[in-house]
């Protein structure tokens, strides 16, 4: 699944490189992300019994609270001002426990990390040095989160399985957010529907209001 | 006797508070624990930590109160789409969906989350559950009460009169609501409706309210203190909220882009300037209107205000001053939705048998940041710690113009600071507002920061200070010549200041030795939190603030933690 991700954004980051009204979607779509992330890591050091992963998670979220906001600067300076941020956020902790956790923060670096070179190198080659620099800046940050998480998962037991099931556990929930997407869809659909069919009640209410 | 929750959730400002036999124990907002800004989830966190704080388990409560009745929320939703037909279909697919998935449901939601049978749980109306966080826990035995805010199930203002219990006496119903007027106007200037309109409040100072006249189109002053909205200038389309329509457009020119920088000295920004004082001034008029009614409705000569509007400060001050309520007007800290679940735990152990309680005196309900964890994770983080032995260490660098995270006691109920997760800063400079501003909020330089001033040397920096609001900042007080010359950092440009008075506690305690230092009991008070996030609550919380931000020192409890080696900043 991560492969496929990663083929399709080195596809994908050319096209994003060149137009600064998607490429500030695109970057947009990132300081949710790391805000998300930001507020997962939050809710892991107020759960982990532990002072020095405490500690470790909210270096990291502090981390992703800043690459939001550059993320976020960057995306406004390219296309004008942009809403609020806000993100939705997931408690991983409490869902996998702290060693799978551990096992998704690498993951889950590790493809952010990947994901972000293709971009910065397609930013450079379309000119954009601003916005390579800036990815170059957080791909740094990333390979040290990433890191991190492998020395603290690493000084678990069972590191090894808890990667296997976070693989398995991660194509599940991209399969469920590729259902979700469907029941957007099929929502939309029977709204369209039930829609037109409420105009008798619309019209008795305007009437019983007259 | 009973042990009573209430809860308020699922629109914004989420929040939790628990009244064990008629006393007010614990109350907190789900976005300090969360760390998500108006949190408006379920607050299971906040719920949690309230049962902590009075060492109680879910089984031990008597009843759970839901501040509003989600089925007639749901009516008004569903009625005010027919009446938008055929202009409502995005509000009908996105406000349908919001409703089934979880705000109708939201009485079984508690009953599983806490393992209580359903028939412990119940609701009561949104105004009623705002009129009695106010009235229950204020000082009066009798008052007439107000509540305004943008919309409730279907109320969105509301006169009631306060004696043994409440008596409704006028209402309005959506979609004439202040709240949503404002809320359009916040739109209108690029500021995010439901956290931006204190921004408009600030700019309101800045400007000239020469646009009045216009904004007579919109809303509407009816001479028995009524009013109503124009709603061609107003946008129907969401399931709540009034945007503006192009008609307010037409009469006020281009809305502001939102994110744009501020530039008071342009004509352009100085234009917005103005629209946000006329909309101000209506607003003020509005309330005087209405504080005038609710004093003819029931001949008291006290008032309460709650709802959302009643945290418009400077609306607040002019009650106070021209209204005639001669015994005094009181807006409880928390008077938007999240004190909503005050009031409807209030409701409950009233409806249990339960007195009122006892006065609010302080708005520090919730739990204590832990020193231990703090220590801890500042030694792991390679920060310095020290032990306090006094409050020397602390006002020698205000003093030096040092800015001090101040973390002691409990955390406080409402948006507001008051002394507990605040940040403390010498008030003389105006230099200092400009750093805060700039630096560690990150937010628009018109912004004013509030002073914390002993209450017993009030009167001599802050005109008609102490009163009954100024212990929770719920209004503003002309400041004195004196002030205005010397607290730079605390003047706002219209010479006021959202001042809070200091009685007693270890709050008092640092404004009495800074007075000590410098002569002045005074500090600029602003509340421990970065752009775009909610106050600091736990330990942890305000040593990741420390880490983000430009701050020389934090106090947690009886530890100063400063950095290992001091960067200019």
């Amino acid at each position: 699944m991560a492969g496929i991700h990663t083929w399709l954004t080195a596809l994908w980051a050319p096209v994003v490189a060149r137009r600064p009204a998607l490429a500030a979607r695109v970057l947009g779509g990132f300081a949710k992300a790391e805000l998300g992330s930001m507020y997962t890591l939050r809710w892991a050091a107020a759960a982990t019994g532990s002072m020095p992963r405490r500690a470790a998670y909210l270096e990291h979220a502090g981390d992703e609270a800043r690459h939001a906001k550059l993320f976020h600067r960057r995306a406004e300076e390219l296309a004008g001002p942009r809403a609020g941020l806000v993100a939705d956020a997931e408690d991983l902790f409490a869902t996998l426990g702290e060693r799978r956790f551990l096992a998704f923060l690498e993951h889950a670096e590790g493809r952010g990390r990947r994901e972000f070179e293709h971009y910065a190198r397609a930013f450079r080659r379309a000119g954009d040095e601003r916005t390579a620099a800036l990815l170059r800046g957080i791909i740094h940050d990333e390979n040290r989160h990433e890191q991190n998480a492998r020395a603290l998962l690493e000084a678990e037991p069972g590191a090894g399985r808890a990667r296997r099931y976070v693989r398995v556990w991660e194509a599940w929930r991209a399969a469920r957010r590729g259902g979700r997407a469907v029941a957007e869809v099929v929502y939309l659909l029977l709204m369209l529907v039930l829609y037109p069919l409420i105009a008798p009640l619309a019209l008795w209410e305007r009437r019983r209001r007259a | 006797m009973a042990v009573v929750l209430g809860v308020s959730a699922l629109y914004h400002d989420a929040a939790a508070a628990l009244v064990v036999d008629g006393q007010i124990c614990a109350a907190i907002q789900e976005e300090r624990l969360s760390r998500i800004k108006h949190d408006p989830s379920m607050p299971w966190r906040a719920i949690f930590a309230c049962l902590e704080v009075a060492r109680l388990k879910p089984g031990d409560l008597d009843q759970v109160v839901f501040y509003e009745k989600p089925f007639v929320k749901l009516e008004r939703v569903l009625l005010s789409m027919l009446r938008r037909y055929p202009r409502s279909f995005r509000s009908f697919t996105q406000g349908l969906r919001a409703q089934l998935q979880g705000k109708v449901w939201v009485l079984d939601a508690l009953a599983d989350g806490l393992g209580l049978p359903r028939k412990r749980i119940e609701a009561v109306a949104h105004h009623e559950s705002h009129a009695a966080s106010a009235f229950y826990a204020s000082s009066f035995e009798r008052a007439a009460v107000l509540t305004v805010d943008g919309v409730g199930e279907w109320d969105t203002t509301v006169t009631w009169h306060g004696d043994d219990g409440l008596e409704r006496c006028t209402s309005l119903a959506h979609p004439h609501s202040l709240g949503l007027y404002y809320a359009a106007l916040t739109a209108f200037l690029g500021f995010e409706v439901n956290g931006g309109e204190y921004k408009m409040m600030g700019l309101a100072a800045h400007g000239e309210p020469r646009l009045v006249e216009p904004l007579r189109q919109m809303l509407k002053l009816e001479a028995d203190g009524t009013f109503s909205l124009e709603l061609d200038f107003f946008d129907l389309t969401g399931e709540t909220e009034l945007g503006f329509s192009p008609a307010m457009v037409t009469a006020l020119g281009l809305p502001r882009p939102p994110g744009r920088a501020w530039d008071l000295a342009g004509s352009e920004d100085r234009r917005y300037a103005d629209i946000a004082a006329s909309a101000q001034h209506l607003l003020e008029e509005a309330m005087l209107g209405l504080a005038r009614r609710a004093q003819a409705d029931t001949g008291e000569r006290s008032l309460c205000l709650a709802g959302g509007v009643a945290l418009n400060a400077v609306a607040n001050a002019r009650i106070a001053q021209e209204a005639g309520f001669t015994e005094g007007v009181f807006v409880q800290p928390a008077a938007g939705d999240a004190g909503g679940a005050l009031g409807a735990a209030l409701i409950g152990a009233r409806e249990a048998g339960d007195g009122r309680p006892v006065p609010l005196a302080s708005a520090a309900l919730g739990p204590h940041a832990d020193p231990a964890e703090a220590q801890a994770l500042a030694v792991e983080l390679g920060l310095r710690v020290e032990r306090l032995k006094g409050l020397e260490p602390v006002v020698e660098r205000l003093a030096r113009g040092h800015l001090v995270g101040w973390v002691r006691g409990p955390m406080e109920f409402g948006p507001r600071a008051l002394g507990h997760r605040s940040l403390l800063s010498s008030p003389f400079d105006r230099g200092q507002r400009e750093r805060i501003n700039r630096a560690v909020k990150r937010r628009e330089p018109f912004r004013p920061l509030a002073p914390s001033v002993l209450a017993s040397d009030a009167g001599r920096w802050f005109e008609d200070a102490p009163n009954e609001m100024t212990p929770f900042m719920t209004t503003v007080c002309k400041m004195t010549d004196e002030a205005q010359h010397r607290l730079g950092a605390v003047s706002h440009v219209d010479g006021t200041a959202r001042v809070q008075t200091v009685g007693d506690g270890d709050f008092a305690d640092l404004l009495g030795a800074f007075a000590d230092t410098s002569g002045v009991p005074v500090l600029l008070n602003t509340s421990l939190n970065g752009s775009g996030e909610p106050i600091v609550a736990t330990a942890a919380d305000a040593i990741a603030f420390f880490l983000a931000h430009p701050i020389e020192a934090l106090v947690v409890e009886d530890l100063i933690i400063t950095r290992s080696v001091q960067k200019s900043v």
